[in-house]
Order: structure tokens, then sequence, then C-alpha cells
């Protein structure tokens, strides 16, 4: 175990180093949306609306100065903490945040709670079962699911939940993340429609990556398995019940734990498809639709966040790398 | 000496990697796929872009003269499936050769040399890592072409920080070793004692890493087709299948279904032999 | 339909329930001033504002928020004298106040008001009284059009914006107050917009809509979209995917309403390139392109080839027109004696050194992909190399629109206005300009242009309209490929509502919701 100063040390110097990483970002964002053509008020083009129109949106947006006074403008709202005006919604950027982060969070850890307890489930059991047709099976189908487009599942599930043959009571909903009743809805009701709402984006979020922490867990409980003290617990005469849930399976979760920090961004990174095919009203829409309308602020706000998500998940794991591993040099 | 005893590893490796069945079947698929790609033109029974009489020869079921149907150009899926199957699989591996260069690089410069160059380099691949890939894309997507060359690059090049996290850590391990301490005394320079010595012995794990890595490519070709921004038709790939068909699942399943089918049984071949080869080349691993 | 009849259900007990209306894009804001598509347009006109004039089947204008209007000798003067029984959502009256500041907005530089040309001719207004106001303008065909397109904004919340901060007043997107047959509830963007029924509306408009509620639901993606529909959880879907048609119409809880809209498809030719020189070998290429089997494979049928810009959907529309047929070897004569030949045999035609290769730039969409595989391979049957480029949408149109035109023909497809006022693509003075794409100059063309808007009555319009049509389907700047028939699936519990070239919403007071 690594001290614990030693390790807020640690956590503090990566938090300073993360602040020029996402400046960075940003900064390289900024001009990479600068140079891809278009702008925002191209979003207006049509037979219909005169070209002196488009230009005066130009105007009234800021994109008619140089390059590095919008640029400098930006950095200095964004630092008192003003993400400005998204040139597509007409509406603070803030808000576009404020209602499409919670979506993207709800989604993720849902699907990150799925992806541990199915993985480490279906894991275990292939572990304790290991060469059983049980074992071979779920290994087979684990890795079939793991091997599907993410949209190419999603779509199927959705065309078999809508589908006329479906009993009544196996209809979940397809898309959106409540019903269109919602308001009228009790509390309990609300929770469970959330809930139902949840069901299908969030299997085809997270199954494929359930089925590689089952082959971690596979692998990690076969290596605990393996060693010493479960020998002298069995010799003991423990059942192998006990044996696996009290003492193997412990030690075979941590370095599940780590796994963490690879899934948060990668839960991130996958999103955007899922909330197209589930209209799930998240960040990877949002970020995903301001880049094709160059809506600068959007994007640029998105992206930071993106940073900060992923750099916070990769602490997490070095974190508790170094907690579990004192080989891990914090220094 | 030393060239024999990897000789020897090898030929353990081997024996242990031909025992796991799975991983056998995984390998045969491989070299079926390749073959299949490379044969492509003398298996095809069509071309796989003609279009004649479209209007009669579309949205047809699986049959004898078409085992995989039609699309809704009346094209013939088997034949383009095998033609994809050049598309996709190129860009698996080249997709996966930048981002194994790269990430080797990087990772071994970093682990070897430790310091300050060190810690630039592993927070560039932080830099990176909390970069989003969505928006590198878009905007390169837009400034050229989606083109099968950028849809390659751009993969590769957002796809080896993994692996560079991983050779760092191993070289870290290993350059600690005593053949490496022993090299050091014996004067040799620093990249050669890279190069020649801590190299070989971490490239274990980048095999592995990169054989599993070849299969992400593959779906994330996929999720770019889906949203636009991948290979564009009329070139065949089999991600741009299965999304261009989307729409059309319910009344002509085996539009979606057949290359659907080819990118699963790819990227679980290539899942079985990496996890062959994981357990063939840990002799710590129990199988 | 077996079973009871809906016809049956008298008006009284029609009232209640909520009808979703679903569609693949957002609408992004209720303010007026910026609406940029369709949908958003339609929600503003006919769901939570009130336009002062509506058209009737025939475009005629006819009154809605105005009680009527007196046209002044001379076509100079028109007064409004507007219903004082129409009160905004927050209680308070609508007046001749909120048409004139309206209009002030729409005339002011600083607001980049989208449809500023239809008020072009409006010179300035006065108020007479709290529901009479007057304008002043020149004499102009449809002069009237604006009126049916703008709807009238909240004089009493809108006022203290300074005209450029007017984007992002929250009005738009989260707090707006209409005075329309619906009132707002709840925007959660990206997601949907909520309205409920106006219990004040003017008994003598229909009073009170028979929905309770009215949502507009965001579904980006198509099979989402059906999925939803068929199991009931979407009421009406605007604008299906073709490739649906066919379920749709087999779906007996199902029916689609199909007609003609101001969309069309077109590739645009850049005049400046060799091959594109002369109207003969722009006719030989829309010749060779089989303009009814693009309508079959990429719209099941949901389209009409088109001869020229006006389509079937205007009231001056020509059936007599026909489009170019489908002639592959008359194409080839045609490409020969301009001097096109293929004298190496390559398979591709050649004229000076130069050969008949060029790139076609369009965007990612899924069907103007397969418009342009397509044509590739129609034009390859004449001896004409056309090499698709499919590309990110804002790439394509930055390239078409810079004064370099950097494309050698491009594809795409655009929603016209109502009134057709389309110099800004053809006339000679505005080469250089953005829209004028194809560098297509025609001086007896522009002369036609500039008198439709002067023509007085619709017989004269008429005529001068479709001789501008008649005169670009021969020279074919563009080869019109189809105009849209836009398409909607409604579930048939969904009544009263019968879309067409006006929108879906148009008649959305009176839809209601059958309960057998």
């Amino acid at each position: 175990m690594v001290a614990l100063p030693a390790l807020i040390r640690y956590a503090v110097r990566r938090l300073l180093e993360a602040v020029p990483i996402l400046i960075g970002i940003v900064t390289f964002i900024f001009l990479l949306l600068h140079l891809a053509p278009g702008d925002p008020a191209t979003a207006y083009f049509n037979p219909n609306v005169s070209p002196e129109i488009i230009d005066r949106m130009r105007e009234n947006l800021g994109l008619d100065r140089p390059l590095h006074e919008q640029y400098l403008r930006w950095l200095r709202s964004f630092f008192t903490g003003d993400f400005g005006y998204s040139f597509s919604q007409h509406r603070p950027v803030a808000d576009v945040i404020r209602d499409a982060l919670p979506n993207t969070l709800l989604l993720s850890a849902v699907s990150l709670v799925l992806i541990f307890l199915v993985g480490c489930a279906v894991g275990t059991v292939q572990a304790v079962r290991q060469y059983s047709a049980l074992d071979n099976v779920t290994t087979f189908v684990s890795l079939f699911v793991y091997s599907m487009p993410g949209f190419w599942l999603g779509l199927m599930l959705i065309l078999a939940f809508s589908s006329p043959a479906m009993p009544e009571f196996l209809r979940l909903p397809i898309s959106g993340v409540t019903s269109i009743d919602y308001e009228f809805m009790g509390p309990i009701e609300r929770i469970v429609d959330r809930l139902r709402h949840l069901v299908l984006p969030s299997f085809a979020l997270g199954i494929a990556s359930a089925a590689g922490v089952a082959r971690y867990m596979r692998g990690s409980l076969l290596e605990v398995i393996s060693q010493d003290y479960i020998r002298t617990a069995r010799a003991k005469g423990l059942s192998e019940r006990r044996v696996i849930l009290k003492h193997a399976l412990r030690n075979a979760l941590i370095p599940i734990v780590s796994l963490l920090g690879l899934y948060l961004p990668l839960l991130f990174g996958g999103s955007v498809v899922i909330e197209v095919v589930f209209s799930w009203p998240g960040m990877g829409r949002a970020l995903y639709n301001a880049i094709l309308a160059r809506d600068y602020p959007v994007v640029m706000a998105a992206s930071f966040l993106f940073g900060v998500l992923v750099l916070g998940a990769n602490l997490l794991a070095d974190l508790l790398y170094a907690v579990i591993d004192p080989r891990i040099r914090t220094d | 000496m030393l060239s024999r005893a990897r000789r020897e590893r090898g030929r353990e490796t081997w024996r242990r990697f031909s025992r796991h069945r799975q991983a056998i079947l995984g390998l045969a698929l491989i070299v079926l796929l390749t073959g299949t790609a490379l044969l492509a033109p003398a298996l095809a029974p069509y071309d796989p872009d003609a279009q004649t009489d479209i209007v009669a020869t579309r949205y047809q079921a699986p049959s004898v003269s078409h085992p995989m149907g039609t699309d809704r150009f009346g094209r013939d899926i088997f034949s383009r499936v095998l033609y994809g199957a050049r598309i996709s699989l190129s860009i698996g591996f080249l997709a996966i050769l930048i981002a194994i260069t790269l990430g080797t690089a990087i990772g071994a410069i970093a682990g070897f040399f430790g310091g300050r160059l060190d810690t630039v380099l592993m927070r560039g691949v932080d830099l990176v890592l909390s970069f989003p890939r969505l928006v590198l894309l878009v905007v390169l997507v837009a400034l050229f072409e989606p083109s099968i060359a950028l849809v390659t690059l751009v993969l590769g090049l957002t796809g080896w920080m993994g692996v560079s996290r991983i050779v760092r850590g191993q070289v870290l391990t290993v350059r600690e070793m005593e053949f490496v301490t022993a090299a050091r005394v014996l004067g040799f320079g620093r990249t050669r004692i890279l190069a020649r010595h801590v190299l070989p012995n971490v490239l274990t794990p980048v095999i592995v890493a990169a054989t599993l890595g070849i299969g992400n490519t593959i779906l994330a070709e996929a999720a770019l087709s889906f949203l636009g921004l991948g290979v564009q038709p009329p070139t065949a790939s089999w991600g741009n299948m299965v999304a261009s068909g989307r729409d059309a699942m319910l009344d002509a399943w085996w539009i979606t279904t057949f290359p659907g089918l080819a990118i699963v049984f790819t990227v679980m071949a290539f899942n079985l032999v990496g996890d062959g080869l994981r357990d063939a080349l840990d002799p710590r691993r129990v199988s | 339909m077996e079973g009871p009849d809906p016809g049956a259900v008298p008006a009284a007990e029609r009232f209640g329930g909520t009808a979703v209306v679903a569609g693949l894009g957002e609408i992004q804001t209720m303010n007026a001033f910026f609406s940029r598509d369709y949908m958003t347009d339609q929600f503003q006109a006919y769901v939570l504002f009130m336009t002062l004039l509506r058209y009737d089947d025939a475009l005629r204008p006819e009154p809605y928020l105005a009680r009527s209007w007196t046209v002044g000798p001379d076509s100079n003067e028109v007064v409004f004298e507007l219903r004082d029984d129409v009160y905004w959502h927050d209680g308070t009256p609508t007046t001749a106040y909120d048409v004139a500041f309206t209009f002030d907005r729409v005339k002011d530089p600083a607001v980049p008001y989208p449809n500023r040309s239809s008020f072009d001719a409006w010179e300035s207004v006065e108020i007479l009284g709290p529901h009479t106001v007057r304008f002043t303008l020149r004499p102009h065909a449809d002069f009237l059009h604006g009126w049916t397109a703008l709807p009238i904004m909240p004089r009493h919340i809108l006022e203290g914006t300074a005209p450029e901060d007017l984007a992002t007043h929250p009005f738009g997107t989260s707090e707006p107050v209409g005075n329309g047959p619906f009132r707002f509830v709840e925007h959660l963007p990206a997601n949907r917009w909520i309205f409920e029924a106006n219990p004040d509306f003017p008994a003598e408009l229909g009073g009170r809509p028979y929905l309770d509620r009215l949502v507009y639901r965001v579904v980006p993606n198509e099979t989402t979209l059906f999925a939803e529909l068929r199991s009931g959880g979407v009421d009406m879907y605007v604008r299906v995917a073709p490739v649906f048609v066919d379920r749709i119409e087999a779906d007996p809880d199902l029916r689609l309403v199909a007609y003609p809209f101001p969309n069309y498809s077109f590739i645009a030719w850049n005049s400046v390139r060799p091959f594109f020189e002369s109207a003969s070998v722009r006719r030989a290429l829309t010749m060779a392109i089989d303009r009814s089997e693009i309508v079959e494979v990429v719209r099941h049928g949901l389209a009409t080839p088109a001869a020229g810009p006006v389509g079937a959907w205007h009231w001056a529309y020509d059936s007599a027109l026909r489009p170019l047929a489908h002639a592959p070897d008359s194409a080839a004569a045609i490409l020969e004696s301009a001097g096109w030949r293929d004298a190496d045999g390559d398979g591709v035609r050649e004229r000076d050194g130069v050969r008949f290769s060029f790139d076609i730039s369009t965007n990612e969409s899924r069907e103007r992909g397969s418009i342009a595989e397509l044509v590739q391979r129609y034009l390859a049957q004449v001896g004409v190399e056309a090499r698709p480029r499919i590309r990110e949408h804002q790439s394509v149109i930055a390239d078409v629109t810079s004064p370099e035109r950097r494309f050698d023909a491009f594809l795409l497809s655009w929603t016209q206005g109502l009134v057709l006022d389309e110099r800004d693509q053809w006339a000679c003075d505005r080469i250089g300009k953005p829209l004028q794409f194809t560098s297509y100059c025609n001086p007896e063309l522009d002369a036609v242009m500039d008198s439709i808007p002067e023509a007085t009555d619709r017989s004269a319009q008429e005529r001068l309209i479709r001789r501008y049509d008649a005169m670009l389907a021969a020279d074919q700047p563009f080869t019109f490929l189809y105009v849209e028939k836009r398409a909607d699936a409604l579930r048939r519990r969904l009544q009263g509502a019968s879309p067409d070239f006006r929108g879906e919403l148009a008649d959305v007071r009176s839809w209601w919701l059958f309960q057998p």
C-alpha cells in the first residue's frame, strides 16, 4: 500500500498537469473547427434566403472577426465560466449541457453497473464451471455479442421489441427517456418509467463491454483459484461455494475494479451511435449535431467536458492501481 | 544462444497455442477470410457493382443464384461481401499497423528513457485519449473526403494510446532485468539496448493487443458508416453494407444480416486468436 | 376500413387525447424571426402563433388573424382589420401594435430574418386603431405572401430586447407565449415539444382544438421512427423514408398520405467548364439519365420526374411541359454532333484533347449517394465519365457557393418558397454571388423573371411563370431530376388530418383521436 500523503501529492500533481492538457484540447479543437469548410450560418442555405441575410447572421455571431480575436474572446468568457450561446439552438451552451449531460451520465452509469454485474457474474460462472458446456456456450455467446456492430444490435432490439408479435408484458419503450404522459405520473411510476426506458439502450451500450469484463473475470478468477491459499481453504474442508464466494471472488475482483477507468471513456465515446438509434437526448448527439452545424461554442464546451471526464476516469484508474498494486510508482 | 532460447520458446508457445482449440478455429477462420478476400475476383459469381434492370432484380431473397440475396440496386450481396472483405480487412490490418507502430515507439521511448520525456509523452497520450475522436473525424472528413485511406488513417492515429501504455509498463519492468543491466555494463548504446534487448521482450502483449485491435477497428468502421462518415459507396465495406441496408431490415433482412455476420465472425476470429495467444504467451496463465 | 365509422362520431365527442407527431429533425426555436426549416415554420404558424392570413388549397390568401383586408387604389396601400378576440396565452390581447412590432423587426437590418425578401415591397406601417393597421407598399404580385408565412410576435414580451439580441432571448426555446390554437407547455431539447389546447381560441375560427395535447418528438433515426409508429408510440411520422411505403400501405392500422411538395432534386452543371457550356449538351446529359428509374429505385415512386423548376404543387404548373424523355441513343448522337467523340476507344468521349470526365459532388445523405451512383452508370452508357464525390454537407455547400465555383457538377435537393422568385439562382447580375451556382446567363430569362413580380393578375402571372419554367427546362442549367412527393404516415386513430403542400399541421386544430 502506498502512503496516503504520497497518493494525495500524486493526485494533485496529476490534476495540475491536466490543466495544460485541457487548454491544449480546446485550442486544438478551435483551430480544427475553423479549418473545416462552412460555418454556422450555412444552416440557412436555402433558395429563399438571400445571401445578404446570411452575411448579416455571420456579423451578429461575430464570425466576421479575425480568428485570433474570436479565440481570445471565447477563452476570456470561458475562464469566467461563461460557455457562450449555441448558434444552432439559440440558447446558452450551459443550458445545452445541463439538459444533455444528466441523460448521458444516467445511461453510462446504468450501463456501467450492467457491465460489471453481468460481466462478473458470467465470468464467475465460466471460471467455476471451466470447460463445461455452460462455459463454452456462454463464452461463445458473449463473444458473439461483443463482435456485433452496436447500431445493428440496437436496431434489432428496437425491431424485436416493437414487433406486433412481442407479448404485451415484454413491450419495452424503444426510444426516448420518458413516456409522453410522464408529467401526469406519480413519483413511483416516474421512476419505473425511466427505468423501463433505460433497459434497451443501456443493454445495447453495455453488453459488448460486459462480454469483455466477463473474459477478464474468468481469467482472473481462474488465476486466484489455482493459488495456494485457496487450496488450503479447500483442504480445511470449506464448502466449494464458500471458498469461491468468500475467498476467491474478493481477490479476483481487485484487478477488475481497475477496469473502471478503462470503460468510462469508452462509454462516452460509444454513446453517439446508441443515442441516435434510441433517440436518447445526450451529449453524444449534442456534440455530433454541433459539429455538423459548426456550432463552435457547443463543440468546444462538450469537448472540454469530454476531456475532463476522460482525464478524471484515468486518474481514478491510476489511483486504484496504486492502491491495489504497490509496485506502481507514484513518484 | 539467445536466439536458440527464443526459438525454443516459440516452439513451446505454438504447442500451447495449438492446444487451444478455439484459437485454432479462429486462426482457421482468419486464414479462410484472408484467402477469400485475396481471391474475391475469382470467387465472386457477379460483379459487385453491376446494376442492371434494378427494379426487377432488387430486394431478392437468398436463392440458388444469389445465395445471400440482392440489395436495393439488385447487386449480389454474396459478391459484395467477398469484395467487402478486402476493404474491411485492409482497414483493420493497416489501421492496426499504424497504431502498433506508433504506440510501441512512443511507449518504449517513454518507458525506457523515463524522466521528463516520459512525463511529456504520457501526458501526450492523455491528451489524445481525452480528445473527442468524433470531432477530429468529422473535420477531417469535411476537409478531405471520406475515403478508405482517410478512414484507415484516422482509426490508426486514434487507436495507439492503449498500446503505448502497455508497452511502457512492460519496458519499465524489462529495463530493470539482469540481461539489460548486463548490456548496459558492457557499454552498449542506449538505442541499441532498446532495439535489441528491450523491444523483443515486450512484443508479446503488443501482438495480443494487435489481434484484439483488428476486430475493434472493423467495428469502428461500421459505426462510422452508420454516421455516414465511413467508406463511401459504391465501394463496399461490410460496415457500409450493414449501415446502408438498415432501413430495409424488416423487409429485406438479408441485406444487413450477411455482412453483419461477416463482421461478427471476423471479430470473433481475431478475438479467439488473441485470447489463445495471450494464454500461450503468458506462462502464468492457467489453461 | 372495417369496424366502426369515425365519421359517425359527433363533433362534441371528439375532444381529448394526445397526438404525437415525430420527425427526424429538431425544432430549434419558436422565435419566428429565426425560423429556418419547414417543420419549425409549421409549428410556429399553425400551432403556437397566428399569421395575419393563410392560404387555401389553391394558394389564395384567406383571413386568419386579420378578419379582412382592403387594398388601396394602385395597390400601394393595404389596411388589415384584425380580429379583436385573439389573446396571447398570458391574457394580453393581440393588437395592431404586435403587428407593427413584428413588421419593424422583420425590416430591421440587425435582425437576420431569413424570409425578409417577402417584405421587400412593404415600406412602412401605421397604426390606425387597436385592431387596424395600414401598410404602404410598392405594387407587387403575390404581395400578401409574406403575411401567410410570418407569425405575429408578442410586442409586450420582446419589445425590450435589442434587435441583435433577439436570437438568444429565452422566448424562443424555453418560454414562448403564443396566441394560436395551442399553448406552449414544455420544451425538452433534442427530445420533444409539448403543446396543449388553447380553450380561448376564437369560436369563429373553430374554437378550442379537439386534441388536449399535441407533442412533437425528435427521433433521429428512420428505423426507430418507423418502429415507434408501428407500435403506437407515434401518430404521425412526417416525411417517411420511401423504403417503408409498402409496409405502411399493407398495415391496416396505418395510412399513407402523399402529395407534391416544393422540394426538388437537381444536378447543377458548372457552365464555366467546357463540358457544360452548351444547352444541347446539358440536354443530352439529362436525356441520358433515366429519371423514372431513379424515382422508382430511390424514392419507391414518391416523386415525379421534373421538366423545370415549377412543380405540380404550384398553381401555375404546366402539365403540358413534359420532362425530356430517357433517350440514351439520341443523347449519344447529340454529344457526337457537339464534337464529343470517343476516338481512342477507351469508352470515354473527348474533344480537343479534353476527356468528358468530371466529378459530381454530393453530401453523404443515402438518397443522394444512391442517385450519384445511378447517374454514374447512366452517363457511362453514353461515354461520359462522372465520378461521385460524396462529402460532408457543409464542405459541399462551401465549394458550390464560393465565387470560384470549386465544382464540376453537384447534386442536391432543396425546398422552394411557395412564391417563386429565383433570381438569385439564375439572373446574370447575380453571377459570382453564392446562389448563382452555374454561372448560366440568359438576358431573355432575366426579363421574364423581372416581370413576374410586376404582373398584377394571375392569368398574366401564369403565362410568365410557365414561360420561366419552359425556358429553364429547355436550357437545363440544372438537370431537374424530380419533384418530391412528400409522404406522411398516420395511424388510423388520428382523424381529421389531411396533409398537403401547405404542411402537415395546417389543419391541426381539427385533428381528433378516434377510439372505437
